[in-house]
């Protein structure tokens, strides 16, 4: 076995071309999957069971089933239903629908932690509902989870590639292509490999400093 | 339009190739977070840097990735896996990295105490790490590893892209037979969650009798 | 009266915190010591560089005329392991907190070690503890789980178990104070009988000042980090030079120990 750098460094533009597809597939499903699973959360506390209930049993089944076949849902099941979606589009609302599903309940352990006292507080200043959440529970509750929520977005980077089984040119898949035309694998997988590694260790290190700035500004 | 029960027969086939990946792969798994956590915590380097390293590479990487990179990459080291066991490498040790931490947080998590009784005993470091720490550290282990197993569920499902004919490979093979996209995809998505619900459940029934010994005394 | 446990000039800081400013000490083969002195003062810190749970900064620390480390020991690695573990198997410990195994009932508990470490044979291991567990009083509790015991039980277990081991020293570090007041006195009459058999060198850490009195040979007043007063129960209850040392006992009958 021979690892062939020069080959390497030649396809490595290529690669980091798809990777913008892949990093933007990332953000797309982050915006998604941060708005729905404070939705999520917050039906899931509706004191309406209607509401409550089915949403808690929607969030557990998109939860414990596979993601590689949400995306074939979304891809092959919706068009029969007269929906048709672009495979980039197809693969961003599952994962953001798919990664909702952990937020909210990262979401919903950061309410949980508001001490009961908040809420007093706000319904003796007369907010409604809604304004308790939006301007007293909410700006408490997401601090301490942000962790947890930057963990999710690094998880749904390396859950990326599933979208080159329903056809988007991501970084997984134009390495696929490059082995195929080149019969060289070994160079565009191991610098994929690479490419995942290095984005998630700076992803990593960049989500403690945040940790810290939110830690220190609190005191 | 074929009947359901024309479906079932080659969705079954698919599900028994889930069920022996899954728990191949847990196999594999549950062996590689007890050498790398205990590994993490040694005190000696050549034990500690290759499990950070393990550790940081599978978890760092993409599943998607680390499978193809052993269905390709491998055999020109000359290890030719099946596709099969390939897959249950990959996604063993995968799930393995992530394992490994929680082991470590249960390790670490065992009260000082314990390891102070152990020491003004004259228990060797093996002694107290195998017989005092890690039957501790077991209880605290469960729940996050029930997680980790029904993510492993839900992973094997990624075989089906290296041609594995587990059951989501079955469905996309049957799909594209018989167009019947809406009634193929919800029965596996049932099966998967059906799955996952005994896995956790199973998990919870572990705890159960775990933490019976510690809380109420039964005689073992 | 031979000497058994030798400190010279011993340092030990936690961080930036100073907590054993050299202490010199010698402490004979048999003798019981009571060890008394107000919190962060170094009590705790002095059983355990004995039970060698932690390291010296500075100085010698000698067993029965042995040093526990040596020039070879750099400061994670220590060079002889089963020479520490030989010298380490003369001395045992009982923690304020019990640390018993949650996970093994009562005699496992005390039969894990001599089984284990000692190598005892299964019968003899399972008779030893059952004799011991007689002795602290237990002997119906053998089946029992530490969980089901009160916090006096499981101190008594506790020290079944590091009596197992048969150790020349034994260390007791404030084992009353995790309990009820009415579950002390069990326990101060159990040590009470194991220093008048007389059979090992015992260094107790406690705050109880009567029982002090009663049952050591000698007593070490510490005082930031430093051997402040020594002397026999009657001068140092009584007579103490230091003011120091008054003012502690002052303050201890006020709180009426």
């Amino acid at each position: 076995m021979i690892f062939d750098w020069a080959f390497a460094w030649h396809i490595l533009p290529q690669l980091v071309k798809a990777l913008r597809i892949t990093i933007a597939a990332t953000v797309c499903g982050t915006l998604i999957a941060m708005i729905l699973g404070l939705a999520l959360a917050a039906a899931r506390r509706a004191r309406s069971r209607w509401l409550a209930w089915p949403v808690a049993g929607f969030v557990e089944f998109i939860r414990g089933t596979p993601l590689l076949v949400q995306m074939y849902v979304l891809f092959y099941v919706l068009p029969e239903a007269g929906v048709v979606l672009a495979p980039f589009v197809a693969g961003v609302i599952a994962l953001g629908l798919h990664y909702s599903t952990y937020t909210s309940e990262v979401y919903r352990a950061g309410i949980e932690g508001i001490p009961r006292g908040q809420w007093d507080a706000a319904a003796a200043l007369n907010f409604n509902r809604w304004q308790t959440f939006r301007h007293i529970i909410v700006p408490q509750a997401i601090p301490p989870v942000v962790p947890a929520l930057g963990n999710y977005i690094v998880s749904m980077f390396k859950d990326t590639p599933l979208l080159s089984a329903i056809t988007v040119l991501e970084v997984l898949q134009q390495a696929k292509l490059i082995g195929a035309q080149t019969f060289r694998y070994i160079e565009p997988l191991t610098l994929v490999g690479a490419l995942f590694l290095v984005l998630s260790l700076i992803s990593a290190a960049g989500i403690r400093v945040v940790e810290h700035r939110l830690a220190r500004g609190k005191m | 339009m074929a009947p359901l029960t024309e479906l079932i027969p080659p969705l079954a086939d698919g599900l028994v190739v889930t069920i022996e990946l899954t728990l191949g792969a847990a196999a594999i798994a549950i062996g590689a977070a007890f050498v790398a956590g205990v590994g993490r915590l040694s005190r000696h380097h050549w034990l500690r840097y290759p499990a950070i390293a393990y550790i940081e590479i599978f978890r760092g990487t993409s599943a998607l990735v680390q499978l193809f990179w052993f269905y390709f990459v491998l055999p020109l080291f000359g290890l030719n896996l099946s596709a099969m066991v390939a897959g249950m490498l990959a996604l063993g040790l995968n799930t393995g990295a992530y394992g490994a931490e929680v082991v470590r947080g249960a390790i670490q998590a065992v009260p000082r105490g314990q390891r102070e009784a152990a020491v003004a005993l004259n228990m060797t470091r093996a002694q107290t790490l195998m017989r005092i720490i890690v039957p501790q550290a077991v209880i605290a282990m469960l729940p996050p590893a029930g997680n980790l197993l029904i993510e492993l569920l839900k992973n094997t499902s990624l075989v089906s892209l290296i041609a594995i004919a587990e059951l989501t490979f079955r469905a996309q093979a049957l799909r594209a037979a018989t167009l019947q996209t809406g009634e193929i995809f919800a029965l596996i998505l049932i099966l998967y969650f059906a799955m996952s619900l005994m896995i956790m459940g199973t998990v919870r029934w572990l705890e159960g009798r775990l933490a019976r010994g510690l809380d109420h005394g039964r005689v073992r | 009266m031979e000497t058994i446990v030798k400190l010279s000039k011993v340092e030990k800081s936690y961080g930036a915190l100073p907590v054993l400013r050299g202490i010199d000490l010698e402490i004979g083969r048999g003798e019981v010591v009571s060890v008394i002195g107000p919190s962060g003062s170094g009590k705790s810190t002095l059983l355990r560089l004995l039970m060698t749970l932690d390291r010296p900064d500075a100085g010698l620390v000698e067993i029965d005329g042995e040093p526990l480390w040596t020039e070879a020991d750099q400061d994670g690695r220590i060079a002889d392991r089963a020479r520490l573990r030989r010298i380490r198997g003369k001395i045992g410990m009982v923690f304020q907190h019990f640390n018993l195994f949650p996970h093994m009932n009562v005699l496992r508990n005390v039969t894990e070690a001599p089984l284990r470490v000692l190598k005892v044979p299964a019968a003899e291991a399972d008779a030893r503890a059952r004799e011991y567990l007689e002795m602290v009083g237990l002997a119906d509790k053998v089946d029992a789980w530490p969980a089901q015991l009160s916090g006096g039980q499981k101190q008594r277990v506790a020290i079944a178990r590091a009596l197992a081991m048969r150790p020349a020293i034994m260390l007791f570090d404030e084992i009353t104070s995790a309990l009820d007041p009415e579950l002390v006195g069990g326990i101060l009459e159990l040590l009470r009988e194991l220093s008048r058999a007389r059979s090992m060198t015992m260094i107790i850490v406690t705050h109880q000042m009567r029982f002090a009195e009663e049952c050591s040979d000698r007593v070490l007043f510490f005082d930031q980090g430093v051997i402040l007063e020594e002397g026999p129960p009657k001068i140092i209850f009584h007579e103490p030079r230091e003011e120091r040392t008054k003012e502690f006992l002052k303050s201890i009958l006020e709180a009426g120990a």
